[in-house]
């Protein structure tokens, strides 16, 4: 098992994300995603990128760009949905708001890759999928390159839906060249 | 000054502004100004700092005013960094500063009410200009320039609570109206609707 085998590259999730007319990020770091927020804080991307101090606020700043006619993406980790599951209850169910997250799988073991995560020994793994089908929210799991092309379909199914999202990323994405 | 009058004054002066609120200020700022433009944080104690960071930064040229609680922003007390970092300069935001938990019901005590300085917490942060008012009348005076001013700009409003309702320990006769759970959905979409038209 190589683990390049299932690290997407930054700037194909970028390119995902700019073709699905993505135009804010909301964020707290994802370990996991480590080269992906460092392209979007290059500025280089088009991409605007705003840093919150909480989970929570990476939701609902999310929301209120949502209301104002914006196109955002949450990126966050694994630890940080579990912390703010009352802010995708309040603005993504109940209000109704397209809010999708990309959610790194922070724990993971590299023998996890390639296997269903319900075998993972790290709870914070095995979590996700369960809670996700709890609350009712679609997920995409990016488990190896090429995984990322299905990302502007998912994200406007979600904007068609008027329902919060998740997108998995299960290995630490690689960095370019 | 009463939560009541400082959120009367809001609406006297709010113009065409996008207003988020939360808490005792969204029930009586919904009092004086009805449901124009307005997206109300509830049930989510805490929203209302993040749901107008994200209006204004969609719509630059439009002033969004917060109107906070006090425990609601504790809550969410690194909002006011996450604000600064994204310095919105159409992002008025105030604070109900009454003190309590569920004003006029049971007026359960915010933690260190009697210390805290919101907006010393506010100057901290980096906020533009940070200001504090009790007074009703010097409220008034103050906002039209406050408004006019370049954001983030933060403002304390220090009330006194009304007195408790619930008291020796009766619950009958009153719930939650059924649009507390609904009405943050409605105001968006409603609001989402309005912004698409202009």
């Amino acid at each position: 098992m190589d683990l390049n085998d299932f690290s997407i590259p930054a700037s194909n999730i970028l390119k995902s994300m700019q073709e699905a007319r993505i135009d804010f990020v909301t964020t707290v770091p994802d370990f996991i995603q480590l080269s992906v927020h460092a392209q979007l804080e290059s500025g280089d991307t088009g991409i605007k990128y705003v840093r919150c101090t909480t989970e929570e606020q990476a939701t609902t700043t999310a929301a209120g760009l949502i209301i104002g006619g914006k196109r955002p993406l949450t990126i966050i980790q694994n630890q940080g949905f579990l912390a703010c599951i009352n802010a995708v209850r309040g603005a993504g169910l109940d209000a109704g708001l397209p809010i999708v997250y990309m959610i790194g799988q922070f724990g993971r073991e590299d023998e996890n890759q390639g296997q269903d995560t319900a075998s993972s020994g790290r709870r914070v793994v095995r979590l996700m999928e369960p809670l996700l089908e709890t609350m009712g929210m679609a997920c995409l799991k990016l488990d190896a390159p090429g995984d990322e092309g299905k990302i502007p379909k998912f994200y406007q199914a979600a904007v068609d839906a008027m329902v919060p999202a998740a997108i998995l990323v299960g290995a630490r994405t690689a960095w370019d060249a | 000054m009463k939560t009541a009058q400082a959120c009367q004054i809001l609406a006297r002066h709010r113009g065409d502004s996008i207003v988020v609120s939360t808490m005792t200020g969204m029930a009586e700022f919904f009092k004086a100004s009805g449901g124009i433009k307005t997206v109300s944080s509830v049930p989510l104690m805490g929203g209302a700092a993040g749901l107008g960071l994200g209006l204004a930064l969609a719509q630059p040229e439009t002033q969004v005013i917060v109107i906070d609680g006090d425990s609601s922003l504790l809550m969410q007390l690194g909002s006011l960094a996450t604000v600064v970092d994204a310095a919105p300069k159409n992002y008025i935001h105030c604070v109900i500063r009454n003190g309590v938990n569920f004003e006029g019901l049971a007026n359960l005590p915010m933690p260190a009410a009697d210390q805290l300085s919101f907006k010393g917490l506010a100057t901290a942060a980096g906020y533009q200009s940070s200001h504090c008012f009790d007074d009703d009348a010097e409220f008034e005076v103050a906002l039209p320039s406050i408004l006019d001013s370049k954001g983030p700009v933060f403002v304390e409003l220090v009330t006194e609570p009304n007195p408790p309702s619930i008291v020796n320990g009766t619950n009958r006769g009153f719930q939650f109206p059924p649009n507390q759970f609904t009405r943050m959905g409605d105001e968006a979409r409603a609001l989402m609707a309005t912004l698409a038209g202009q």
